[in-house]
């Protein structure tokens, strides 16, 4: 079985800064994606607000926390918090990353790197069966950004995240971004990344900003999607026809107009690839 | 070569054990980074280091704005420190990293030599903070009470809502956090026995000083009360004539702010 996530068309990842749009209802977007945790409370503002934009777009939950890498066993009540938000929510489709964040019950908040080996990726198909399991539903899996890797890793990034995929049959976010920030500081072609990962397991694209360190991209979130990455968002389109499109702003976010125009413009790109692909089989 | 256990042990403590002050060195750790580019194995331990420090200091700056205004930038970034190596996150949720700040604050002998009132700030930021996401409720409006037959008032159940928390400090915690930053020195701060009611109105957080009187009747009204026993404990306070005034005069603040409901076996 494949991932068989709709097309929701090009969403915006939803931020406080403009819940009071979504209040109002003149925050527009084809999908919301939210982040999980921040809605794992028991009441006020925040959920109020998610069941406003549940009301006018689909809904995503992306997780940050979920830490599908760590050797620690999963934190059921963390499960319990996410299963609940799917009952009462109902989102499309839910989604975490391929990393790790916790481990001896301490947590870091960030989304750290795993090495490519078969230990890990026998562990991570694991853990991602049990969830399955334990919510009823695939989920999707996203690259990360990394800043190093490990020498003992014995296969790629992009074969890791196609087998742990078909493996524990989940589907793929793809991280546009993330791919050419890793690309950059690991010294690999991205576009080699992208042709090698299984099309019909790709059930989003996340694209957001990055900053140039100088000596390394930052996964920074905090500006427009850069050139090379919607160069490189036009060759997934490309390879993997519609998927569902989100971009994600994070830090120095601006008006929601802003991270909306982007999506347009991923729209828009979109639109051109596909038209280009109805041209070249009519 | 490190199991997948080990690796992540390490890399943890690699990046936490010193929050604030780079990595920490792991020989066998930097040798399973591979080598390349422009930046050493260390280097990119230490980026994820920096990340994690960042982050936490940047969530706990959000959730205590004024303790950070009154400690100052860099005594606020020192203290984070000390707080993470002590109190590393134990919650899937960045939202709780700063739920024992306050009681940190309070061991520490700097603060309580300099600035002694701060822990009562962190206190009341915090509760402001978990009752912007405590359960929500309906309250109680004037007109559910004027349906009630005065037959039934004397074993009426009032009940405060989740979303309403009450602090007793020995410092004017509520007035504290009210000043401008730099507005009261910390030497014009003076302590003066406070209670500071904290409650979500909405979507609105709001926070109120509260006398002796409020103070003792929202303890009987917490503590499952009826309303009969309320007017018996608080009549010896007031001239007979106006215990029933000074009684309905509070209920209609509370409800007026929000704060009741009706326990539902009524």
């Amino acid at each position: 079985m494949a991932c068989c996530m709709p097309y929701l068309g090009h969403g915006v990842g939803l931020r406080p800064k403009h819940y009071p749009q979504v209040w109002e209802r003149t925050a527009r977007a084809d999908w919301f994606e939210v982040i999980s945790e921040n809605f794992m409370i028991r009441g006020g503002r925040p959920l109020a607000v998610l069941e406003r934009a549940r009301a006018v777009a689909p809904l995503v939950l992306h997780g940050v926390s979920l830490s599908l890498g760590s050797t620690d066993p999963l934190n059921e009540a963390y499960l319990r918090d996410l299963k609940e938000l799917l009952r009462r929510f109902q989102p499309a489709w839910v989604s975490d990353h391929l990393c790790w964040g916790s481990v001896g019950g301490h947590y870091a908040h960030d989304l750290l790197p795993l090495p490519f080996t078969e230990e890990a990726l026998t562990h991570v198909v694991e853990r991602v069966r049990l969830v399955q399991d334990r919510l009823g539903q695939q989920i999707l899996i996203e690259n990360v950004s990394s800043y190093l890797t490990f020498v003992h890793s014995r296969m790629p990034e992009w074969e890791f995240l196609g087998s742990i995929a078909e493996q524990a049959d989940c589907g793929i976010l793809l991280d546009v971004n993330n791919v050419y920030v890793s690309a950059v500081n690991h010294g690999f072609a991205p576009e080699q990344y992208l042709r090698a990962l299984p099309a019909d397991r790709i059930g989003q694209i996340h694209l957001a900003g990055h900053s140039n360190q100088g000596t390394h991209l930052l996964d920074t979130h905090d500006e427009a999607v850069s050139e090379p990455v919607w160069d490189l968002y036009r060759l997934a389109v490309r390879l993997f026809g519609r998927v569902s499109t989100l971009v994600e702003w994070d830090d120095k976010i601006p008006e929601f107009e802003v991270v909306r125009a982007e999506a347009e413009r991923a729209r828009l790109i979109e639109s051109e690839e596909m038209g280009a692909a109805y041209a070249v089989s009519a | 070569m490190l199991s997948l256990r080990e690796l992540q042990v390490r890399f943890f403590q690699a990046i936490a054990c010193a929050p604030g002050r780079g990595s920490g060195y792991d020989p066998l750790l930097v040798q399973v980074v591979r080598a390349h580019g422009l930046l050493s194995p260390q280097e990119r331990v230490s980026i994820y280091a920096r990340a994690y420090f960042t982050r936490l200091l940047a969530a706990l700056h959000e959730d205590f704005p004024r303790v950070a205004a009154y400690l100052g930038w860099e005594q606020f970034r020192l203290l984070v420190q000390a707080y993470l190596t002590v109190h590393p996150s134990t919650h899937p949720s960045v939202r709780n990293i700063g739920h024992r700040f306050a009681d940190f604050l309070a061991t520490r002998s700097e603060i309580q030599a300099k600035l002694p009132f701060v822990p009562d700030l962190a206190r009341l930021e915090w509760a402001r903070l978990e009752v912007f996401d405590a359960p929500d409720a309906e309250p109680l409006q004037l007109v559910h009470l004027q349906r009630i037959p005065p037959e039934d008032w004397p074993a009426l159940h009032f009940q405060v809502i989740p979303a309403c928390l009450v602090l007793h400090s020995a410092w004017p915690v509520h007035e504290i956090w009210a000043a401008e930053a730099g507005e009261l020195r910390p030497e014009q701060i003076q302590p003066r026995e406070t209670a500071v009611r904290i409650w979500r109105q909405g979507f609105v957080i709001y926070h109120a000083s509260m006398d002796p009187i409020e103070r003792q009747a929202l303890a009987r009204i917490q503590q499952g009360e009826p309303f009969a026993a309320l007017c018996t404990a608080l009549a010896p306070l007031f001239p007979p004539a106006d215990v029933v005034r000074e009684v309905g005069s509070l209920l209609v603040r509370w409800i007026e702010d929000g704060l009741l409901i009706l326990r539902p076996d009524r």
